[in-house]
């Protein structure tokens, strides 16, 4: 009996003992933290893996891995809890300036955990939204790149692609940047489709939603005063008549005054009114509510409209359709700004301290002005979206050779729990269209039978950037001389090519090229640490910073939630 | 008070016992859920809501109580069905009891389609292990018993959905119904669970339309749950045969068909009523991994959205119901066993 | 999973205070190697022996580090030079299923050893002394039996974070009612043994009864309990992998890799599914055998019928 227990005993420790003994000696280590319940699809936890690895080439380091589910997450990085982690990043209006404030301005800066900050970077942020003319800008955005290449508080890794895989059949499905629009799909013979998604929503209320499922059904339910063409950038006026110039008297000479004009009798789909009050009321209500995980700021700082905005309505009551915005600097893109969900207007009756819940004893509550209404919510199951007849403007597309928008009647969203899963119920046909996400793998499988199976597999590069942060704050980050180390280290192509089976584009700035309008973007990474990683020089780096290094064996990795 | 032996006073007694049962789950989970270090709802919120509005839940919940405080007001709370308000990013604001009835029917709809498809092939296998005894088919069939049950669940459900939906296109791949409302309109919902509504309803393609999604994932929660089954069946089928009253059938010279069909048979059964109920916490356990495997909107993916968005109210609230309906079942059971069984009754 | 409990003590052939019951056992195991239960249990013990023995010296077993990366591209299929293929990452199979074998082995440990150790001697206590003490017990223990193993885990190990000793701790609070419930009814079924009732006459105390001829004889039922319910452990943790509860990456576990591979599955890789599912059946299957082997030995009532 004894012998039993003397037995286990033996076992245990004999396990135990091999386990402890036979591990590699305990490097100095640092933590990359990443999300792994598939916000950034499933292909996280590899890339992850492979970043370890390289930065593990230069024998200086270990890298531990943890990860986080997105709730959890996003609260740790942005109350600067994550030292070292992988982020993404979509655009939210067409300028580049949305890669650049978001990022190296001290207020962006500490939203998106990195905490970096830079007067002069500042600056520079200031300088090229208040302007508008092309060169001018472009010498900002040159220096704020090459900085960035210096400073490294970011590493850009690699431009995702966005693809949707639908019924051959299926006209204007169009991959656009920022707006995804269902209102110009069409199925021959068809008054509805269905789509699956592994995306899950916030909330759909517009002065919280910041992610990319919650923003791309507010685009189909809420119009905002200016909307983009089908299927490019440019702006065309949507709620308001025209889009502000300096021209036709919108913009002041200054650039510090924007006036819209409203269009009349629009309404909300429960028939509540829609003029310029409602307007400055639901701005104010961005601004006010604050929440946290808003798009606020776009509001607030990079808009310029300051903490109290200044906003009149000369003509209510009234006619009430004149809006007149008071900026506090110039900015050159507020129309863009105008364009994003953040500034679509809602009815005066939404919950003025909180985000309004979108359903309430079971009815919808999202309420809206755009070609589609939402009618029907079950929870992260489904999502219906039907037309609405009373829309203010069927015709917004007809000089593009789309008499009526929206051309389908029903629009039905269903909820996959993973990309496996909605691979499958495309490939059977149990839906008309898959949107986010497909594996790379499943998609190279669909690209080679799209056509037997009637298919049509779009796949193009999205504007989505994919990057490392570091919280200069905490060591051994703050050393300036661990994050360039890191940044030879890392390598790119093996990313793209492994996991992302080449659908992926490697990325050498924070601002991707090829987008919008002017293409101010640079490969300063690539300029200063090369295409290939350099574990020689990485190796360097870690040797020149061992106080760094060695100090962060004795922080502590625990996460600093508040514990009882 | 009813007499002794009574079902009456057998019930009574079991659902007196059944409070205590009930009060030492809830106790166990509010040990994990609220002693457990960690401020879950400010990791939770911390990114949606204001400050000011974190710290107003914090004190709504009472969460920022010492521990002796919080519970009776959680017994209270419980027993009262007040499981608060979901704090998490997608039920927002709704009531965790109106979302986890929602979600509830898929579950049990899945449930008993598990349990058909294991009562049926785990009682059918073990009657015919245990009545050819050591031959071949009694081995081939234990070994399925053992082997059935340590297959992971998650990889029998995709193997499924390979063979079946995707090579042969018998069945859906994954949801409860068909993904298209307007072509597909889903079953006027009365209880929830399709199959049952769509009957009620006198629809009977809507009815197979349930029934062909409800198949792929019943196969595969109920093979692994029937391994049980044919165990336990082939087992009491043998205590049986051997036993006094079967051995004085025999002597009697009635034949061996009709002692197996008549005697042993049906009192190899009774037990398994038991079985039954003590399967289903791992029913529901299984139906967890199966429901992410199919995209089945029930009780299990719930939970999982819960634990991914650390929507700590719902967390509480379905893992809550999960123990109110265990004590149920059990409950039941053992009604229904005293019922059949007036030995247990004393 | 319900673990079938051994018979009463009244219906055991042997049951004397033992030097050592672990003689009594493998005396059996001996005896009975023919019948189809003892070959089981030997099938079983030379399975779990195996994966021992492959943890322990997966150093030297494994012929490349798991870690390592082989982009030449990933996912290849079985070959001469990576015996299972590689992964999704381009790591060699056949090294991570090895060093995996260590990983479940160690949560199993961890897991199983702590609800014995915490288990054993609760349910001891409660069988001997009875009373109020006992029955508290036995209802707190049969409600968390009760309730569903892997969301209980779940909870535990969402609030306490991944890593091997987490997923231990986790499973442990799933199966000390399983081991107090098994020691308890041994307990009881010994207690009334009369050579306990005459140690007692004798004046031995009452802790030396407990020890000395209680706890020999209720040994002899734990072996069955730890093979069934360490089989149940490395399921549990494979489900809590799946989940995203379990383990942190890149450490090899056969439930992590398996629920991480099953995304390339419909694109034809088969192999980086198959082999860690492959693996858990086996470890599974073994402990399952010798657990159902050892029951069946030990369990007298099935051996009468056999006759």
């Amino acid at each position: 009996m004894i012998l039993a227990i003397v037995v286990i005993v033996i076992l245990a420790v004999g396990v135990g003992a091999a386990v402890v003994l036979l591990r590699p000696a305990a490097a100095p280590s640092i933590t990359l933290w990443y999300n792994s319940t598939g916000h950034y699809g499933d292909t996280e936890p590899a890339v992850a893996q492979l970043i370890k690895a390289q930065i593990e080439a230069t024998g200086k380091v270990t890298v531990n891995l943890q990860s986080e589910d997105w709730a959890s997450y996003r609260a740790d990085f942005a109350k600067g809890n994550l030292p070292f982690f992988l982020l993404g990043w979509y655009p939210d209006y067409f300028d580049t300036d949305d890669y650049v404030s978001p990022f190296y301005s001290t207020a962006g800066a500490q939203s998106e955990g990195s905490f970096y900050t830079n007067a002069t970077m500042d600056k520079w942020v200031t300088n090229e939204t208040a302007s508008v003319d092309p060169t001018v800008r472009g010498t900002y955005f040159q220096q704020i790149q090459t900085q960035s290449a210096k400073d490294v508080p970011y590493i850009p890794l690699w431009m995702t692609n966005a693809h949707v895989v639908y019924d051959s059949d299926i006209t204007g499905v169009f991959l656009h940047p920022v707006v995804f629009k269902y209102f110009i799909m069409n199925k021959p013979g068809f008054d509805h489709i269905t789509v699956g998604t592994t995306d899950s929503p916030t909330s759909f209320d517009p002065a919280l939603a910041y992610d990319y499922f919650s923003g791309e059904i507010i685009n189909q339910v809420f119009d905002t005063l200016l909307v983009y063409e089908p299927t490019n950038g440019t702006l065309l006026p949507g709620l308001a008549t025209q889009v502000p110039t300096v021209g036709n008297g919108g913009i002041s000479a200054d650039g510090k005054t924007y006036t819209f004009q409203l269009r009349t009798g629009l309404t909300f789909t429960d028939g509540s009114s829609l003029n310029a009050t409602t307007v400055k009321r639901a701005i104010q209500r961005v601004i006010t509510m604050n929440l946290e995980g808003s798009a606020e700021f776009l509001l607030e700082q990079v808009a310029q409209l300051g903490k109290t905005p200044t906003i009149d309505t000369p003509n209510c009551p009234g006619p009430c359709t004149t809006i007149v915005f008071h900026l506090l600097q110039p900015v050159g893109l507020f129309n863009q700004i105008m364009a994003f969900s953040v500034a679509a207007p809602v009815p005066w009756w939404y919950n003025q301290t909180g985000a309004q819940q979108d359903v309430v004893n079971g009815n919808v509550k999202v309420t809206g002005d755009g070609p589609y209404s939402l009618t029907s919510i079950t929870s992260n199951q489904q999502y219906v979206l039907q037309k609405n007849t009373n829309y203010y403007n069927p015709g917004l597309y007809s000089a593009f050779g789309i008499p009526t928008i929206p051309i389908l009647n029903k629009i039905i969203i269903n909820r996959y729990s993973d990309s496996s899963s909605l691979k499958l119920a495309i490939q059977t046909h149990q839906i008309n269209m898959a949107y986010r996400t497909l594996n790379p793998t499943d998609l190279t499988a669909l690209q080679g039978s799209a056509a037997s199976l009637n298919l049509k597999v779009d796949i193009g590069t999205s504007p989505q950037i994919r990057f490392l942060v570091f919280n200069v704050n905490k060591v051994p980050f703050n050393d300036v001389r661990v994050r360039q180390a890191i940044a030879y280290a890392v390598d790119r192509s093996a990313i793209v090519s492994n996991v992302f089976h080449g659908f992926a584009v490697t990325l050498y700035s924070m601002v991707p090229p090829g987008f919008f309008g002017p293409d101010y973007s640079s490969p300063v990474f690539q300029t200063v640490y090369g295409s290939s990683p350099d574990i020689a020089k990485a190796t360097s780096l870690f040797s020149a910073a061992p106080l760094a290094i060695s100090l962060s064996i004795f922080q502590t990795d625990v996460l600093e939630r508040n514990w009882l | 008070m009813p007499k002794q032996g009574s079902l009456l006073a057998y019930t009574v007694s079991r659902l007196i016992l059944a409070l205590p049962t009930l009060l030492i789950l809830l106790t166990v989970l509010f040990l994990v859920l609220r002693i457990l270090p960690g401020d879950p709802i400010s990791a939770l919120e911390a990114g949606r809501r204001s400050t000011r509005d974190i710290d107003a839940d914090k004190a709504r919940l009472g969460l920022n109580l010492p521990w002796w405080v919080q519970y009776p007001v959680y017994l209270s709370q419980v027993f009262s069905g007040n499981f608060g308000t979901s704090l998490g990013q997608i039920y927002l604001g709704q009531p965790v009891l109106q979302v986890i009835l929602q979600k509830l029917p898929a579950t049990i709809e899945l449930a008993i389609g598990a349990m058909l498809v294991a009562t049926v092939i785990g009682v059918g296998t073990g009657i015919i292990a245990g009545s050819r005894r050591d031959k071949p088919p009694d081995i081939v069939i234990r070994l399925y018993g053992s082997i059935i049950w340590v297959i992971p669940v998650f990889w029998l459900g995709l193997m499924l959905q390979l063979v079946f939906a995707v090579g042969l296109h018998w069945f859906p791949p994954n949801l409860r119904y068909e993904p298209d409302p307007v072509f597909f309109p889903p079953p006027t919902r009365i209880t929830g669970l399709f199959a049952l509504d769509s009957l009620l309803e006198g629809r009977i393609d809507k009815f197979a339309i349930s029934l062909a999604h409800l198949a792929l994932p019943s196969l595969t929660l109920g093979l692994v749950l029937s391994g049980f089954f044919t165990r336990t069946v082939r087992a009491n089928l043998l205590r049986t045969i051997s036993s006094d009253y079967v051995e004085a059938a025999r002597a009697r010279g009635i034949r061996e068909r009709i002692i197996i069909y008549r005697y042993a048979f049906r009192n190899a059964l009774i037990p398994v009523v038991t079985i039954l109920g003590l399967q289903f916490a791992i029913l529901f356990a299984g139906a967890v991994l199966t429901e992410r495997t199919f995209s089945w909107d029930g009780m299990g993916t719930l939970l999982l959205t819960s634990i991914d968005s650390r929507d700590y109210p719902m967390i509480q609230g379905t893992v809550i119901v999960y123990a109110l309906i265990i004590v149920a079942i059990s409950v039941i059971i053992d009604m229904i066993n005293g019922l059949i069984d007036p030995r247990v009754r004393y | 999973m319900t673990i079938k409990e051994p018979p009463r003590a009244e219906e055991r052939e042997t049951l004397v205070r033992s030097s050592s019951s672990i003689g009594t056992l493998v005396d059996l195991l001996l005896r009975n190697r023919r019948t189809l239960a003892g070959a089981l249990s030997w099938v079983g013990i030379g399975v779990l022996g195996a994966f021992v023995f492959v943890a322990i010296f997966a150093f030297f077993l494994a012929p490349y580090d798991p870690q390592r990366i082989f982009l030449t591209p990933p996912n290849q299929p079985p070959s001469l030079q990576h015996l299972m293929g590689t992964d999704d990452l381009g790591r060699d199979l056949f090294s991570r299923m090895l060093y995996g074998a260590r990983t479940s082995l160690e949560i199993m440990a961890i897991g199983v050893f702590l609800a014995l150790v915490i288990g054993f001697p609760i349910g001891l206590v409660s069988g001997y002394l009875g009373g109020k003490l006992d029955r508290v017990l036995v209802l707190i223990m049969d409600s968390v039996y009760a309730f569903p193993g892997l969301l209980l885990a779940a909870m535990v190990a969402l609030f306490l974070g991944k890593g091997v000793f987490n997923v231990g701790i986790a499973i442990t609070v799933i199966y000390v009612p399983t081991y107090f419930r098994v020691t308890r009814n041994q307990t009881l079924s010994v207690r009334e043994e009369t050579y306990v009732d005459a140690a007692r006459a004798l004046g031995a105390g009452s802790w030396t009864v407990i020890w000395s001829y209680i706890a020999y004889n209720v040994l002899i039922s734990i072996p069955v309990v730890f093979s069934l319910s360490a089989a149940d452990a490395i399921l549990t943790a494979a489900g809590l992998s799946f989940l995203g509860l379990g383990l942190e990456r890149p450490t090899p576990d056969w439930g992590l890799d398996l629920s991480d591979a099953q995304k390339f599955l419909t694109s034809g890789v088969w192999w980086s599914s198959f082999f860690p599912g492959v693996m858990i059946i086996i470890l599974t299957v073994g402990l399952s055998f010798l657990g159902e082997g050892l029951n069946d030995i030990v369990n007298p009532l099935l051996r009468k019928e056999r006759a």
